[in-house]
């Protein structure tokens, strides 16, 4: 099938036309699909190897699924999504753990309330704006930064999000909401310095 | 936090966030495109096994199968030669053995095929 033709496709045809040997269908897939599984991750994860790895593991449970994948059934985004989400949070947990260990104070990272104390915040005086956003998203608990990412920036709708997550809307709607009011408070302190100081 | 609750930052923040997608290192795609091809099911190949097999057969060869093989073709060919034999040679034995059914065979008068007027002579 011409490569123009394949470009038309659905998410889900693509993958039938890969089960059924068709080589081009996975460029197109890797094409559209890794760069926002990559993006993702490192909204999630703040590390781009670690980011790549999530990606390329999920893309590779696509790969193995593909043979036995329900046209109709489920969105191919939303189920890499969620098996990207899954192996983002394993990472986290793992990350938690190596740092609990030694420290002893390891759960009270990354947990709510955000991070807003004066040190923390001195460490943007460098950063730039999407440095500023990351470390905001990186402060708000795991569940929280999820849903807020995948609503805010990856432009899921909350049903998709919930499939995602595997939790109802409403959850969602809380998680995003509650997402949103840390980013607020944790980005506080830097209003001014981003050209937002005199609007509130 | 309502949608009238907006914060400005945050929108303009998220808006640049979508449109700030990380480059994708040409190392990444292809790991993810080799594992795509190793994993990746063959293309059905619409065989004709049966008849591919069938053609390299000749017609001698489907003969003899039909017949019942090679060794039930030796067999009647055997018997045909025999046949032949018997009725060229004509041995004294075989003579004799038709007297005694009532066929009247000479030497000088050879009938391979005897008529019905043979098995009228013989009936008398």
């Amino acid at each position: 099938m011409p490569r123009d033709t394949l470009a038309e496709l659905s998410d889900d045809a693509l993958l039938v036309l890969y089960a059924n040997g068709d080589p081009e269908a996975a460029r197109l897939l890797a094409a559209r699909l890794a760069p926002r599984l990559m993006a993702y991750g490192m909204r999630l994860l703040g590390d781009r190897a670690e980011a790549e790895d999530v990606a390329q593991e999920a893309m590779l449970r696509l790969w193995k699924q593909a043979p036995d994948w329900r046209q109709g059934e489920a969105q191919v985004s939303t189920w890499l999504f969620r098996v990207a989400s899954n192996l983002a949070t394993d990472r986290l947990r793992q990350r938690k753990r190596r740092k609990a260990e030694p420290l002893k104070h390891g759960d009270e990272e990354g947990i709510d309330p955000p991070d807003t104390s004066p040190g923390a915040m001195a460490q943007l005086m460098q950063a730039d704006r999407m440095a500023a956003l990351q470390l905001a998203l990186d402060s708000l608990p795991d569940r929280q930064r999820q849903a807020v990412v995948l609503r805010h920036i990856e432009g899921f709708t909350n049903p998709e999000i919930a499939e995602v997550m595997g939790i109802g809307v409403e959850a969602v709607e809380s998680l995003t909401a509650r997402g949103k009011r840390a980013l607020t408070a944790a980005l506080e302190g830097r209003r001014e310095e981003l050209g937002y100081g005199d609007e509130d | 936090m309502t949608m009238t609750d907006r914060d400005p930052l945050l929108d303009d923040l998220f808006a640049e966030a979508r449109a700030d997608a990380p480059a994708m290192s040409t190392d990444f795609m292809a790991r993810i495109l080799a594992d795509a091809e190793r994993l990746q099911p063959k293309q059905v190949v619409m065989a004709q096994p049966v008849q591919q097999a069938q053609r390299g057969i000749g017609l001698w060869h489907r003969v003899a199968a039909a017949l019942g093989g090679a060794v039930a073709i030796f067999g009647l060919s055997s018997a045909a030669m025999a046949g032949l034999v018997i009725g060229y040679v004509q041995p004294e034995s075989v003579l004799n053995l038709a007297d005694g059914l009532g066929f009247a065979v000479t030497s000088q008068s050879v009938d391979i095929l005897p008529g019905f007027d043979s098995l009228l002579v013989a009936q008398e």
